[in-house]
Order: C-alpha cells, then structure tokens, then sequence
C-alpha cells in the first residue's frame, strides 16, 4: 500500500503477550476473568495483557487497572443488543444472540485486525462467541494459542418454541460439535469454568450426544471462579457499617446484574418492599441498579436505598441477610459462595438460566427459584423475603482457588 | 439491533419512485454495494457494511419493491435500464464522482454494465455469482414453464407464477434453502425470508417480466469486453441461481481475478462474511492504489 510502514519484529524480541476477550453478556465474565488474567501474570512474569472489551467489562477492566486495547472502540455493544432484544423480565437468550449475528461478524472483524497488528503468544476468549465461531469458519485465521472458556455447554430449546426451536437449537449444536471433530487444533484449550457434575443432564439433540458425556471428554475444569476469597465475620460487618447499616437490621440486596435487562424486576421488588417491611420492619433494602440503569429511573420506598454500580458488589453481597437477585450464575454463586439466602427470579425463556444455572445451583443446594409471574405478585415475594431473611444455610462449599486453576491450564499454553 | 447506524440516508426521486439509500463511514473510495434483486433489500449487506465503513465509504440503497424503495406497477418500471441508472441517481446523490462498486447477482452484472458504460466514474468492480448471460441458465430454472399452472408443484416447479401469488412463504422458503446449500444456515435463510415478505409476488412477477439489459449474450460479451477497471470475481460452486460458468466466462473476459468459494453457494456473503470482507477490503485497497501510482 503507498506510504504503509511496518515493523517485523524478531520472534525471539518480541515480549509475551496476550490478548483476552470477556463476554459483555454477564456482567461476571469480567469479574472472573480480571481474577484469572492476575494469577496468570505471577505464573508468567512479565507477561502483558490486552482486553479487548466494551461496556459494561471496560467498567470492571477500569477499576482493576487493566490495559484496554483502543481497537475495542470499534467493537458493536453486545449489552445494547440484549437490552433491546428484552421485555419485561424476558430474554429469550437463544434467539437474541441469533439474531445478534451482524455484531457478532463487526466484532470478529475487529479482533483479526488487532491479531494482525499485535502478537499474541495466546488470545483468551471467555464466551466470546464470535472468536470461536468464525476461527473454526476460517481456520487459516488463527496465529496464536487459542483458548475458550465457558460455564455452559449447550443451546437449548425453551419449551414455548415448540419444536421448530428444538431443531434449531439441536442444529447450532451439532454445528459446534462438526466444528469441534474438524479442527482440533483450532482450540488449544477448553476450560470449563465449573465442575463436571455443573453440566445439565440432556443430549444437545434428537440424535446427538449427550451433552454431560461430551463435555467431560473434550474440556478441562477449572473448578468455578469466584474471583475473590470469602469475606470473614469482620469484612462483613465492616461493609455494613461503612454502608450505614445498624446491626439489627436485616439487609437485603436487591441487584439484577450488569446490563440493563432487570430493570422489570427492579420494579417488582421495588412494589414488595412495604410488604416486606410490614411483615419484618427490621428490613432494610439495599436496591442495585447496576452500570447501565439509570437508579434515578426507580420509585422511592422508605427503608430502602438505590444505588447505580457499585464496586466489589460481592462484598456487599456477603455482607446480606438476603438477597433478591435474576438467575445470572455470577450473582448467584456469590451469594453461594458466601453462605447467603437469596431469592432468584430467571429471566423468562433464558435458557441458561431456567436450565443451565438453576441445574448448577441445584446441585450446591443454593437459592429459592421463583418464576417471574410469581414474583410479580408483592405479597408472594414479600412473604419469600421475610422467610428466607436469616435463614440458616448450608451449601455445598464453593472452590476458592479457580483462578488459579484456569490460569494453570493457560500458562502451559504461553 | 445494527451493529453501526448510517450517517447519511435520503432517498433519490426517480419519475415518482423513490429510491432508498443510506451512506455508512466516511472514508475513502466510496464503495456502493447494490444489490437490486427485488426479492431482498440492502440488509442483504449487513456482514459487510461495519466492517467497510471502518475504512471506505460505503453506499447501499435498496431495490424498486423492497425495503424503503417504491414499487412500480408496471413491468416497464422494473427495467434494468432504469434500475442502473437509479445506481447512477444514488451516486450523483452522495456526491461520488468515483467508486468501487459491488454487485451480487443481478447486481453484479449492474456493475459490469456501469464500467463499461463510464470507466471514468468506476476504480473498480466486484461481481458476485453475476447475473450475466455469458452462459446458458441453469437447468433447473428453465426446465418448468412459470406461466402455465401445475396440479402440483414440487421443487424448481415452484418457481411458477401461480404458485407465488398462491402460497409466496413457502415459495421464499424452498429458494432460500436451495440459495444457501451450505450446512447450518437457518439464520441466513430466514433473514432472507424475511425480506422476501417486505415485497410482494405481484411485483417479483412484473420484475420478472420486465425488459432485460442488454438484451442478449453478444452485448454482454461487448459491455464486458470493454471493462478497464480492476475486477474481482466471486462464485459459489454450488451456486442455484446464477450459473458458476458466468462468473469464470467474466474473470476470462475482462481479465479479473476470479475466488471460487467451493461448498459456496448464492450469496456468500452472508454465509462466509469474513471470507467475503477480507476479500473485499483487499480488492478496494489494490484497485485504489493501482489508480494512484
């Protein structure tokens, strides 16, 4: 090209590098991925790291002081998409990301041109479907080790898609399964961010395999990935002073994740609270509008208080007597993870969260479910809240050395 | 949602029908993409429109009886003719003196047309699966007579006037599932169902009818003969609709280079659009600099 200018740079003088991609679609990708990116960096010394990231992961990225590669300005917001692709407490997930399909070639486009420009010894993608897809599409594209991290394995039909959408998710899966027999070498690991008995018990379709089997043969798990060790007794009465709470007040937590999906839900709590007041008056809300709600956009209710995004919400969380949270699998292993009661309203047709993550907290023996419609109703959840606040709980203990057990897989892989 | 907004849109007035055209990006060349098949609109685009407009300036408008675009109701108001010039309209409109232009289809045998026509105006062409008579069709399309009606209609025997005003959903449906023969398409085709449904079986019929430009094999041989520009060939192997033989008959001709997407078939585009962007990219960058040494 006229007037182009490039630098070869010697294999042997090029620094170690890697660049890692962190699903915006859940606002806990980032959270685990900033926990494993650290471990990484003290089993690889000197190793760099990119993100390339958009909003609401920039946000996470920011506070950790991680690097944001400027290519990612020319990423298309996922989050915006799931948001308009929602109703209510509604996201049917399958097919919003189907239909996501032109961001997600804009988004691939942009990350090839980063791996042209760059070396990378290894690109990490948490989720990042478009990497995955359109490598094993274009298998001449991959110049680096590759690796991919999920918590679930699977596309499944919901039930109200009758079984036009049972074919059609039993095709995107053996799809994946086709891309993943033809080009071994296109993944270099696949970490599942869990543990074997986390995976639903389905096949991936009529006459496919079942999905249990095959991802115990062609992944390794990392255990799940908290990001953060448990707070002790002392951390969390340290949040609930520096947070203004009384000891005899029952905290509950109210947050819908980080995209801007649960504002339905937001509401529905929002009606329940004098109800819940009533019923226990030492209640007191702490409502979690997250980074893309407006919390000015929210009723006002005495005993309760609204808050935009706020930082290190695991803590906050620990710190709760109860918790009304959506069925994201983040919020709700925190809160697994920290031996708190919640109440968890999935999003209605989301399939990972009505089969993948209730399959998962299941087995933990974690959280009280409620369909949305029941939630609706402010004297049923009301009543939920007032029994579930202090409740003594015992869950399955959550894994605290994930991080590090993910980062292990990837070092071999720099 | 659109993975990027336009930063222009309007519409040119041809003789009463508008014209629908958005502009995305704001670099340099300009690249139009026409795709001026009635049956889809310039959404047909949408794998390659963020990706160019990182770097060109890229034009696309929609065909006569699709998307925002009027429909004619005569077979007159469907000519060729008519629709390359509506091309033209549009790049009068954006003020483009010069471009790359990308055709698929009936388009891509627009933009053989256009440089021959004015290699002034023209750095470039792309033609994709080109709808040229440089060959015989494809035996499937002229096999069932689409005038007379059939007791019953199976496969290519769809492709009958009566059979489109009598049940157009599933008429779209059978083509696009014979346009996209590569494996796990679902979303392809149903994109293009769904623009098949923003037109109507009356006005793909006076499409159908309307006059053809220019009018036979050896005007076509002519118009591609007398192409000067860089040209980019790209063809499905197991394309249904355009005959392959066209595309490798235009790459000989006019001295293009010709990619053969094998297991491809009509509209690679949507299919392989990564494949499809890089090549694309590559193509603009080297017709432009080959212009300015």
């Amino acid at each position: 090209m006229k007037g182009s200018r490039h630098t070869w740079v010697r294999a042997q003088r090029r620094g170690r590098r890697a660049l890692f991609l962190s699903s915006p679609i859940g606002l806990g990708h980032a959270r685990r991925d900033v926990a494993i990116a650290q471990e990484l960096r003290t089993l690889v010394p000197g190793l760099q790291i990119d993100w390339l990231a958009q909003h609401p992961v920039t946000r996470v990225l920011a506070d950790a002081g991680e690097t944001i590669h400027p290519a990612s300005a020319w990423l298309a917001n996922e989050s915006a998409h799931i948001e308009d692709e929602s109703a209510d407490h509604d996201l049917h997930a399958f097919q919003a990301i189907r239909r996501m399909d032109e961001i997600l070639v804009n988004n691939f486009m942009v990350f090839n041109d980063v791996v042209d420009e760059t070396y990378y010894d290894l690109v990490i993608g948490d989720e990042a479907w478009d990497v995955d897809y359109f490598l094993h599409e274009n298998p001449e594209l991959k110049r680096f080790a590759f690796a991919w991290l999920t918590d679930f394995v699977g596309w499944l039909p919901m039930p109200a898609g009758g079984e036009a959408e049972v074919a059609l998710a039993a095709d995107y899966n053996a799809e994946m399964l086709e891309q993943r027999a033809r080009y071994r070498r296109l993944r270099d690991a696949s970490i599942f961010v869990g543990n074997p008995d986390d995976i639903v018990d389905a096949p991936f379709g009529p006459g496919l395999p079942e999905i249990g089997e095959w991802t115990r043969a062609n992944y390794e798990f990392s255990g799940y990935v908290t990001g953060f060790v448990p707070p002790s007794a002392e951390q969390r009465a340290a949040v609930r002073t520096r947070l203004g709470y009384r000891p005899e007040d029952r905290l509950c937590v109210v947050t819908v994740g980080g995209s801007g999906v649960g504002d339905a839900l937001l509401h529905r709590v929002m009606d329940a609270i004098p109800l819940a007041r009533r019923l226990r008056p030492e209640l007191k809300f702490l409502v979690v509008a997250g980074p893309r709600i407006d919390p000015g956009s929210l009723p006002r209710r005495r005993g309760s208080s609204v808050r935009g995004f706020v930082r290190d919400l695991y803590l906050v969380l620990a710190a709760c007597d109860v918790a009304v949270v959506q069925g994201g699998l983040t919020t709700c292993m925190e809160l697994a993870a920290a031996q708190r009661p919640f109440i968890y309203v999935p999003l209605e047709n989301h399939f990972e969260q009505n089969f993948h993550v209730r399959h998962r907290l299941e087995r933990y023996g974690a959280g009280r479910c409620m369909r949305y419609a029941e939630a609706s109703d402010p004297a049923a959840l009301a009543e939920a809240i007032a029994e579930e606040v202090s409740r003594e709980v015992q869950y399955r203990s959550v894994e605290t050395d994930g991080a590090a057990r993910a980062a292990a897989l990837l070092g071999e892989l720099i | 949602m659109r993975a990027v907004e336009p930063v222009e849109s309007g519409f040119v007035d041809r003789d009463g029908i508008p014209i629908h055209y958005e502009v995305y990006g704001d670099g340099e060349p300009t690249l139009y993409l026409l795709m001026p098949d009635t049956i889809v609109s310039s959404r047909a685009w949408k794998a390659q429109v963020p990706f160019l407009a990182r770097f060109f300036r890229v034009v696309v408008s929609d065909p006569r009886g699709n998307g925002g675009s009027g429909t004619p109701s005569t077979e007159e108001g469907y000519a060729d003719r008519l629709q390359i010039d509506d091309a033209w309209a549009v790049l009068d409109a954006v003020g483009a003196a010069q471009a790359v232009l990308v055709g698929l289809c009936t388009g891509a045998g627009y933009v053989v047309l256009m440089a021959a026509e004015a290699p002034e105006r023209v750095l470039g062409i792309c033609a994709i699966n080109p709808g040229l008579q440089l060959s015989p069709p494809l035996p499937h399309k002229v096999a069932f007579d689409f005038d007379a009606p059939r007791d019953n209609y199976e496969g290519w025997q769809k492709m009958n006037r009566h059979y489109w005003l009598a049940d157009w959903p599933e008429f779209t449906a059978f083509f696009f599932a014979e346009m996209f023969p590569e494996p796990h398409s679902s979303k392809q085709r149903e994109d293009c169902v769904g623009w098949a449904m923003q037109t109507t079986p009356e006005a793909m019929i006076l499409a159908g009818y309307s006059p053809p430009y220019p009018g036979d094999e050896a005007q076509t041989i002519a118009a591609a003969e007398a192409v000067r520009c860089p040209v980019l060939v790209i063809c499905g192997s197991l394309d249904k609709c355009q005959n392959p033989e066209r595309s490798l008959r235009l790459a000989e001709i006019t001295g293009g280079e010709l990619v053969v997407i094998d297991g491809g078939g009509h509209l690679p585009q949507a299919r392989d659009p990564v494949k499809v962007n890089l090549l694309l990219r590559e193509f603009v960058r080297r017709a432009v600099s080959g212009r300015s040494h």
